[in-house]
């Protein structure tokens, strides 16, 4: 049951894994249209990444919490 | 046999000569080491053929049979992955005593692709540090070399599976002692660039108020996270790679996991710049001075001097 | 060394790098520019993995202790949430630090690259002037 759990809570990586493929999406098309500003773009693009990854770290140490506790 | 077709009909018989081999391979590799006749067929063999994470004491040296070894002790012995990473010590410095012994002034050979590797890194380097940079250029390299050529041992086929040898960074403790390495050489270059009173001024700093004392305090303790990071980045990606690579391989025979083994030696070259960038990247924000931090963030000039020195200078020289 | 124009003194006083031959002209800029999206990879992947470590750490010395202490949940609960803000902060403090290093390079790199372009155009017209 533990397993299941974790597992469960592992799921949550789902929304930060569509945000960061948005946003890569979005970084990309922008770079595109102005390959100028690519080193501004880029910088934008971690940061946002960036907070969406912590979302998902917050789902995969949940389900390692309940594997461990 | 004109031309086109005899070259488009010989790329499709090498490639159907390569799924032939594959599958004789297969056929072999299931005759000599899988499990036809196992129960479970799946599961089992899966588990048997798993690679444990502790690693596996080749000489014992601390004359103690009952010793269960686990995965941090201190018990001196000598583990496959030791004498893997001797291996691959000899393999990186050997070839390069003996290129670096006859050095011509005109390059040709072995001696031009080592030059265009090393020139590659090296501006490599240099864009990321600037040209601050050059005096850790051969940390970098020797890092980089290291962990390349470690990770890619793991794919020679046999190791893993023989206890004398394992690859060196699919072993935690491996791992471990390149981060300890790297955090002593980053904090060490700190402290020689601004002395141990700037150095730990940048972290125990009133000038910023209490936010910013609070912000310093908080960094200082999350100094501990660096190394733990860059040892687990490694180790999980070369172990979970041989994980991945073994049960891809019981599972479906050889066409999945030769994908998987082009996927690894990317990973392998990937966390190799990985591991070197962040020591260099770690290196040079130790030796930032604590004028620099906190104040401009949004000017771009106060890094941009030494960069822009870089760039130019790299151009000027040629 | 077959540069048109004579660099000022002020760019030639780092112009020494050893490893460096003339053998390779404008691959080193290039190369620069190719490989240096692994900079942002690694950059990338240390957001990520401080956080984790830096959270899955202050939840586990939370867990720990409350068992010393017998409490609760309190300190295991205070522990994550301080260790997700600890690896936040540290990572944007990473980011920004390192973004600034890197943005400023691409940039000075970007401005050389179009100047020298721009010098090579110049003597490729007086060139064809001449003729």
């Amino acid at each position: 049951m533990d397993k299941l759990q974790a597992g469960i809570a592992a799921l949550g990586v789902i929304g930060p894994a569509l945000g960061v493929g948005i946003a890569t999406a979005a970084a990309a098309s922008a770079i595109g249209r102005n390959p100028e500003a690519a080193g501004a773009i880029r910088g934008v693009f971690i940061i946002g990444a960036a907070f969406a990854e912590g979302l998902g770290v917050l789902a995969i140490v949940l389900g390692i919490l309940s594997l461990v506790l | 046999m004109s031309v086109a077709p005899a070259k488009k009909s010989s790329t499709k018989r090498t490639l159907l000569l390569a799924a032939v081999g594959v599958i004789l391979l297969d056929a072999f590799a299931i005759v000599m080491f899988g499990g036809v006749g196992l129960n479970n067929f799946p599961g089992d063999v899966i588990k048997r053929s798993l690679e444990p994470i502790v690693p596996h004491t080749v000489i014992d040296l601390g004359g103690d049979p009952n010793h269960a070894a686990s995965l941090f002790d201190f018990y001196p012995s000598i583990t496959g992955s030791i004498i893997m990473s001797w291996v691959v010590m000899a393999v990186v410095i050997i070839p390069l005593t003996i290129a670096a012994r006859r050095l011509k002034e005109i390059p040709s050979g072995a001696q031009n692709v080592l030059e265009f590797a090393i020139e590659g890194l090296t501006s490599f380097a240099m864009g990321i540090g600037g040209p601050g940079a050059k005096r850790f250029i051969t940390f970098f390299l020797a890092c980089f070399l290291f962990i390349v050529v470690s990770n890619w041992s793991g794919l020679i086929p046999g190791v893993g599976r023989v206890y004398e040898f394992r690859a060196p960074t699919s072993d935690v403790n491996v791992t471990v002692g390149l981060a300890l390495v790297a955090f002593v050489y980053f904090h060490y270059q700190g402290v020689r660039a601004l002395g141990i009173g700037g150095y730990l001024g940048k972290f125990f700093t009133l000038k910023t108020g209490p936010i910013g004392l609070f912000v310093g305090v908080l960094e200082f303790f999350l100094e501990i996270v660096k190394p733990i990071t860059l040892a687990m980045r490694l180790f999980g990606n070369i172990y979970g790679g041989e994980l991945a690579l073994t049960v891809m391989t019981t599972i479906t025979l050889a066409f999945i996991p030769v994908a998987l083994y082009g996927l690894e030696l990317f990973v392998g070259l990937m966390q190799g710049i990985i591991f070197s960038v962040l020591v260099l990247v770690f290196t040079m924000l130790a030796m930032e001075g604590h004028h620099e931090e906190g104040h401009d963030e949004h000017s771009p000039a106060a890094a941009g001097d030494g960069a822009t020195a870089g760039a130019e200078s790299r151009v000027a020289a040629h | 060394m077959s540069n048109p124009t004579p660099a000022p003194k002020s760019e030639r006083e780092f112009a020494d790098p050893p490893l460096e031959s003339p053998q390779i002209p404008e691959k080193a800029v290039g190369l620069t520019s190719d490989i240096g999206k692994g900079a942002y990879l690694a950059l990338f992947s240390q957001i990520g993995i401080s956080l984790l470590i830096a959270n899955l750490g202050g939840a586990l010395l939370g867990h720990w202790i409350d068992g010393q202490l017998n409490s609760g949940p309190i300190f295991l609960l205070l522990g994550f949430v301080g260790g997700f803000v600890a690896g936040a902060v540290a990572a944007a403090r990473l980011v920004q630090r390192t973004l600034r290093r890197l943005d400023a390079f691409d940039v000075a790199a970007k401005a050389v690259k179009r100047e020298r372009e721009a010098r090579e155009r110049d003597a490729a017209r007086l060139k064809g002037r001449v003729e």
